[in-house]
């Protein structure tokens, strides 16, 4: 899609082209610049005419001199009659020839001023060989001045005694004769062509010399000579004139032709036109290849006007030569081959300076003309294209409704403009249903539109209801933007961006109630689209559902999840730096729900969560865990303050009576646990665990009273509470296995018999001793005892061969005793196999001895021997050996470690050995570790060892 | 709006710029000068020979240089003799028929350039040029430019001659050998006298001096004896021919040439020496490149010479004077371009380079400060050997210049004529009377009182006819 400009311009532009193109054309074809050219030769041919007649005049004064030639020819031939001799006759005498010169001087002075020309000379023969000639020659530097006397004239050769009759000054070089031997081509020249053309007339053998000499330092000059022909013919002197090259340059000047130093006029000698000899060239600054006596080669370039190319050798040197013939010498002339030439020198490129600066300006006057016809019609196109810009440009802004576009005073635009108008009116129309239909509909949801080019809002009017704002100066769905953004600015603080989403604003506004916001910024080419819906219903139900998931409804404290989560956030993620986490229980809450209903109960919890509500500082959260726990987390401050606090709230709490419906008061109370972050823990988890059993500590002793967690007692304690479970778990499951060790004959070395040590399959209660702790504690030893026996002989006579006789040890548990069931089933299950148990027992300070005796009984029923266990560990000593009926005696591990070391114990077990022996009994020793150990036992009498040297439990037998 | 004023300012500017462009509207220069339109410059001057030619060449040197930078052209022409430069000067300024414009510059005295100032208007040369530049010329030679009443700087200073004495030393010393003369001699009037008179009776009758430019002589040797002839002061002339200054005059100049010491035949002692007719002169300095090599007698035998270059002699017993003379060049009021470029070349033919060179090889002095220096012209001479008789005769006037007083006469009502008057009567009469003393009168005759005042009253009366 193009602009209109394009259309416009583009159609302008190449028809301005063309017509430049055109006007190029017609000049080129119309050769204008070569016209030009033909003129400027055709100026110089006319120059260089003019500049030919004019030394043609002057030579052909020299040639013309015939008054001169008579008079000194009569002046001769009269000196000579008077003294009745030939000419010759009269010219061989010396001075005669003096007398001569003095008699021609006075014509030779008028023919000096008349000729024009630098000299005038007369040369006299006299005696042919002597080079030395009597000769008057007469310069005048000056011809064109002539002043009254002879004082601007010098006498170049000649009689000194002129000087004196004439006031002549010598010249710089003047000598009395005239030497003719050098360079005096033209004496000898006239004085030959006198001698040799007898048929013509002296004036017919006039000769012009190149450029020569009169004296060798002397100026160059240009000669005329004419022959002093006797009546005989026969020439004894020269008559001329001669022009030096310096007063010849003077009737040259090389301004005729061009101002700069490009041009000159130069005089040459040919004979044909395509070699010539130099004569004179006038600028020899710039032509000096051209000086005198040099040859040059000419062609022809433009013959209608005399143009020849002159060659020179040098740079940039093209130039033109226009010719012109000298006609210096009349038909009868013996020289008249000896054409010379007058040239008018012009460097080319000077010559057509102008006609190339004409073609230059001209195409310039084109382009400038292109250029102007360019910028016209950009600017016309400009001045044209204003309305339609105007209303293009309105188009944009134009508003939603009964708004105009700017109008172009041209028909088919205005018409235009109006159809657009009409357009827009009813697509307002349509987009006012549109929002009437949005209100219809019950949605609280306002629009906005913000074009920074326009003056005004367009808006729906929800927007002020929602924003509460007044509507003053809405119409027509807009308003202007100056009264809107007032507005708006107004209360723009009240403005508060939801942290979870950014779109969602609180507008809280001090006059009015809080409203949630959704607003959305759409941009759309240039303009803001901005929506606004009222979201307050929806965000407060939200608000309500997040209430509910993280409070406790009876409370308003954290529920379980949500203090999980906080606390995780606190310490898990390390948020805070110290903290104390207390779990408080509410004593009797149970009793008291069932005595006094579960109103009273609920009172009763409410009592503390008020108490917590009020009395929690800021740093700390609190929660109902479960029924009658709440807990309660202080941080971030010094450890005592925290747990000043805690004890001031169970003050209180202690403190506090509760209103029962028959008129007594209910003491509260409640039994709180303490466990410290990070001391005692690191993690929620573990914390939760160490406070918990606090507070389980107190509960299970005094009740109603706060305590830290202790580590110590923890440790102690933990099995028993933990391991309560797992005990009934173990029982019930039956989760045991029994490890059988070998216990060897000493002497033999056979295994004798195999005592079953129990294994509990658990983590937790994984140590025997833990087991028999736990289930001491839980008062079910007799479980354990009876697992042992069945599980024990069971594992045992399975596994078993026929041909092994060896004995069976059971741990029998002190005060436990099986049921008669349970003797009764072992009766059954094994009978006579019975007898090869060893029933090992322990004695201690609170054995029962009625349930000794009962066991005792059946050992004896079935023959089963007893081994006394764990002999010097304290328990079962001496005394006991004495008091009671054994068939062996094990000596405690603590005995045999490292036994071969101590004397003593040596001693010790030696007399128990003895003692044992003295009264029939076995003994056996256990736990030997090392062959030292075995090595002394043996040597101190035991009967049987075991211990992990020879083997160690393993579940199964072989 | 805006936008459109500046986008039709814009056009505007880009149209000057290519009709400046396409039409090729050349720079102009300063003061209306331009390289594609040069400026002709006409110079017109008396040089002849030597001088003239030393003269075209330097105008050659400065068209193909500062005159092709600048676009200017000087044609140099020669109208001769001063008497036909002045005529030709005064044809043109007078508008006679025939006569060529004003020339831009030319050669003049102090008083035609007075006279021609109020027919046609000189330019006043401190518009052109500054203090800075006057004080590369010698200060003696600026005072001599000044004209008129008011003193105005309108002559430039070119070249300046003084007199030097020149012998033909090959027979000086001939002279000298035989009878002791000394050239110490020479340097008084008294002793040139004496050594002439000497001669004279050695040779057997011949003259022995000669000078050139005679007017020169009362003039220079007036002012010598404290009275000069021309004064000017405060725009008053006054004559002052002094009847016992005139016999002194008298007695060292017409004496001896009655009595044969001293003569002139040519026009020019130059040619006198030639001849052999004498072997000691005086002449302007410019014209010592015409004393002769060799001497060539009547006969046609000739032998080679030599010369001596001797100061002038003065009276004994007075300061040295010497006369400062060369006309200056003026430039005649035109368009402002032909004054400037005439200025320009003027300034150019005077630096001292140029002004050195026009000097060495015309005889003139040199008129820039640095031109003068011995240094420089010793340097200059190395460098361009020239003719022995020339810088003999430069040495020697640079010499005078240092030395003696220069006097240039002021230019006065009917100066001219009255110089030439000087210049002719004295000499004219010596002629005269030798002539008839070579023919037998007694030369006691001519030496008296009463021919003295006949001369002196005959040529008093013709000075106050014409300086009235």
């Amino acid at each position: 899609m193009k602009s209109l400009r394009y259309y416009i311009l583009l159609p302008f532009i190449l028809i301005i082209l063309f017509q430049s193109a055109v006007f190029a054309s017609i000049i080129v074809v119309s050769n204008a610049s070569d016209n030009l050219d033909k003129n400027l030769f055709r100026i110089l041919d006319n120059t260089v005419t003019a500049r030919e007649t004019a030394l043609v005049q002057q030579l052909a004064t020299f040639v013309n001199m015939d008054g001169f030639y008579e008079t000194v020819t009569s002046v001769t031939s009269e000196n000579a009659t008077n003294m009745e001799l030939s000419i010759a006759e009269y010219t061989a005498d010396p001075d005669n020839r003096q007398a001569l010169l003095r008699n021609v001087l006075p014509v030779m002075l008028g023919a000096l001023r008349k000729s024009g020309a630098t000299s005038c000379f007369i040369i006299l023969d006299g005696s042919a060989g002597d080079p030395q000639k009597d000769a008057l020659y007469l310069r005048d530097f000056n011809p064109a001045d002539s002043p009254d006397n002879n004082s601007d004239l010098l006498i170049e050769a000649g009689p000194s005694q002129l000087l004196y009759n004439y006031s002549l000054t010598t010249g710089a070089f003047w000598t009395p004769t005239l030497d003719v031997e050098k360079d005096c081509i033209f004496y000898q020249t006239a004085m030959d062509g006198g001698n040799t053309y007898t048929e013509l007339s002296a004036m017919d053998l006039g000769y012009f010399s190149a450029p020569v000499r009169i004296h060798p330092n002397d100026s160059l000059c240009i000669t005329y000579s004419i022959p002093l022909l006797d009546d005989e013919h026969r020439a004894y002197g020269v008559i001329g004139f001669d022009m030096t090259l310096d007063y010849l340059k003077k009737l040259l000047p090389n301004q005729d032709i061009t101002l700069d130093e490009y041009g000159s006029y130069y005089l040459a000698a040919t004979s044909d036109l395509v070699t010539a000899k130099s004569l004179l060239v006038v600028n020899d600054t710039y032509y000096d290849a051209l000086d005198t006596g040099s040859e040059i080669t000419l062609s022809p370039r433009n013959l209608e006007y005399n143009i020849y190319d002159l060659h020179i050798d040098a740079p940039n040197a093209d130039t033109n030569a226009c010719i012109h013939p000298l006609r210096i010498y009349s038909a009868n002339s013996p020289y008249r081959s000896q054409q010379w030439i007058l040239c008018g020198l012009i460097r080319t490129d000077v010559l057509f300076a102008s006609s190339r600066h004409l073609t230059m300006t001209v195409l310039g006057a084109i382009i400038l003309s292109l250029l102007l016809s360019i910028t016209g019609t950009l600017i016309i196109t400009h001045i044209f294209m204003r309305p339609i810009r105007t209303l293009n440009s309105g188009i944009p802004k134009l508003s939603p409704g009964y708004s105009t576009l700017p109008r172009t005073h041209i028909t088919e635009f205005d018409n235009l403009s109006a159809a657009i108008e009409e357009q827009n009116i009813s697509i307002y129309k349509l987009g006012n249903k549109m929002a009437e239909i949005i209100d219809i509909t019950g949605v609280s949801l306002g629009v906005c539109e913000f074009d920074p080019k326009n003056d005004v809002v367009y808006c729906t009017h929800k927007i002020f209801e929602i924003l509460e704002l007044p509507d003053s100066g809405w119409a027509h769905n807009h308003i202007s933007k100056a009264l809107f953004t007032g507005r708006i600015t107004q209360y723009n603080d009240c403005f508060i961006q939801s942290h979870e989403n950014p779109d969602e604003y609180c507008y809280r506004r001090p006059d009015c109630a809080d409203k949630w916001l959704h607003i959305k910024q759409i941009p759309r080419e240039g303009s803001i689209l901005i929506t606004i819906s009222d979201i307050t219903a929806r965000i407060v139900e939200q608000e309500k559902i997040i209430h509910d998931r993280d409070y406790d409804i009876l409370t308003g404290l954290f529920n379980r999840r949500a203090f999980s989560r906080e606390m995780k956030y606190l310490i898990d993620e390390n948020h805070c730096a110290n903290g104390v986490l207390s779990i408080w229980d509410l004593d009797n809450l149970k009793y008291t729900n069932d005595t006094y209903g579960h109103e009273i109960g609920d009172k009763y919890i409410c009592t503390l969560s008020d108490l917590l509500k009020r009395e929690l500082p800021h740093n700390s959260i609190s929660a109902r865990l479960a029924g009658d726990e709440f807990t309660v987390f202080l941080y971030d401050a010094p450890k005592f303050q925290l747990v000043e606090i805690l004890q001031k709230i169970h003050k209180l709490l202690m403190n506090e009576r509760l209103s029962l419906p028959d008129g007594n008061e209910l003491n509260m109370s409640a039994s709180a646990g303490m466990a410290f972050y990070a001391e005692d823990a690191n993690n929620y988890a573990e914390l939760l665990k160490y406070a918990d059993f606090a507070m389980y500590q107190i509960k299970k002793s005094s009740k109603g009273s706060i305590k830290a967690y202790d580590k110590d007692s923890y440790v102690r304690d933990y099995i028993l509470v933990q391991g309560v479970g797992e005990l009934d778990r173990i029982i019930i499951d039956e989760s045991v296995r029994y490890a059988y060790q070998p216990i060897i004959n000493i002497r033999t070395g056979n295994i004798f018999a195999y005592e079953a040590l129990i294994r509990p399959v658990s983590d937790l209660l994984g140590r025997p001793d833990n087991l028999l702790r736990v289930a001491e504690a839980q008062f079910k030893l007799d479980k354990i005892e009876r697992l042992t026996w069945f599980h024990a002989l069971k594992g045992f006579f399975e596994q078993v061969r026929e041909d092994d006789n060896a004995r069976i040890f059971i741990n029998s548990i002190p005060n436990q005793l099986l049921s008669e069931e349970d003797w009764k089933m072992l009766e059954e299950s094994y009978g006579n196999k019975l007898s090869r148990i060893v029933m090992e027992i322990t004695e201690n300070a609170r054995s029962e001895v009625g349930i000794e005796e009962r066991k005792r009984a059946f050992c004896s029923k079935w023959n089963i021997p007893i081994a006394l266990d764990d002999f010097g560990s304290g328990y079962s000593n001496s005394d006991l050996l004495v008091s009671r009926m054994f068939h062996f005696v094990k000596l405690d591990m603590g005995l045999i470690k490292d036994i071969d070391k101590n004397p003593s114990t040596q001693a010790l077990v030696r007399s128990t050995i003895n003692y044992c022996h003295e009264n029939l009994l076995l003994v056996i020793a256990e736990g030997i570790e090392t062959q030292e150990e075995y090595d002394t036992v043996k040597e101190l009498g035991v009967d049987f060892v075991q211990g992990f040297l020879l083997a160690k439990p393993s579940f199964h037998l072989y | 709006m805006k936008k459109r004023l500046s986008s039709l300012l814009y056009i505007c500017v880009v149209c000057i710029i290519c009709a400046l462009f396409f039409t090729g509207c050349g720079r102009q220069d300063d003061h209306g000068l331009s390289k594609d339109n040069p400026t002709s410059i006409k110079v017109w001057h008396y040089y002849n020979g030597a001088l003239a030619a030393a003269f075209d060449e330097l105008v050659s040197a400065f068209n193909n240089t500062i005159g092709r930078e600048n676009g200017i052209v000087v044609y140099s022409e020669s109208m001769g003799t001063v008497t036909d430069l002045e005529k030709a000067l005064w044809d043109s300024a007078n508008e006679k028929v025939g006569a060529p414009d004003m020339p831009n510059i030319f050669q003049s005295y102090q008083d035609t350039a007075t006279a021609l100032d109020k027919v046609v208007s000189l330019v006043d040369l401190d518009e052109y040029i500054t203090e800075e530049e006057k004080n590369t010329y010698v200060k003696l030679f600026l005072d001599s430019g000044s004209i008129g009443i008011e003193e105005r700087w309108k002559l430039f200073p070119v070249a300046k001659s003084t007199e030097v004495l020149i012998l033909n030393k090959t027979d000086w010393d001939r002279f000298a050998a035989d009878t002791g003369a000394s050239t110490q001699d020479l340097s008084t009037w008294e002793g040139l006298v004496g050594t002439a008179e000497k001669y004279y009776e050695w040779s057997d009758g011949r003259a022995f001096f000669g000078r050139d430019a005679f007017a020169n002589y009362p003039i220079i040797a007036s002012s010598q004896l404290g009275h000069e002839i021309f004064q000017v002061s405060d725009g008053s002339e006054k004559l002052d021919f002094d009847r016992e200054t005139m016999r002194v005059i008298w007695d060292h100049f017409y004496v001896p040439y009655v009595k044969g010491y001293f003569r002139h035949v040519g026009q020019y002692r130059s040619d006198d020496v030639k001849l052999g007719e004498i072997i000691a002169l005086v002449c302007s300095s410019s014209s010592a490149v015409y004393f002769p090599t060799e001497v060539t007698s009547a006969d046609g035998a000739s032998y080679a010479i030599e010369h001596l270059v001797l100061p002038l002699p003065n009276f004994d017993r007075t300061a040295p004077y010497a006369v400062q003379q060369g006309a200056g060049m003026a430039v005649t009021s035109a368009t402002e371009a032909e004054e400037y470029a005439s200025i320009l070349f003027l300034k150019w033919f005077t630096e001292w380079q140029q002004n050195l060179k026009f000097s060495v090889n015309s005889g003139y002095m040199p008129v820039s400060v640095e031109a003068v220096k011995t240094e420089n012209v010793d340097r200059y001479l190395a460098e361009n050997p020239t003719s022995a008789i020339v810088a003999d005769t430069l040495h020697v006037a640079l010499d005078e210049n240092s030395r003696y007083i220069m006097y240039t006469p002021p230019a006065v009502t009917g100066g001219t004529q009255a110089r030439s008057i000087l210049d002719s009567t004295m000499p004219a009469l010596a002629l005269k009377d030798r002539a008839a003393v070579e023919k037998g009168t007694p030369v006691d005759e001519f030496l008296t009182d009463e021919h003295f005042d006949e001369w002196y009253e005959d040529t008093l009366s013709q000075l106050l006819e014409c300086c009235r």
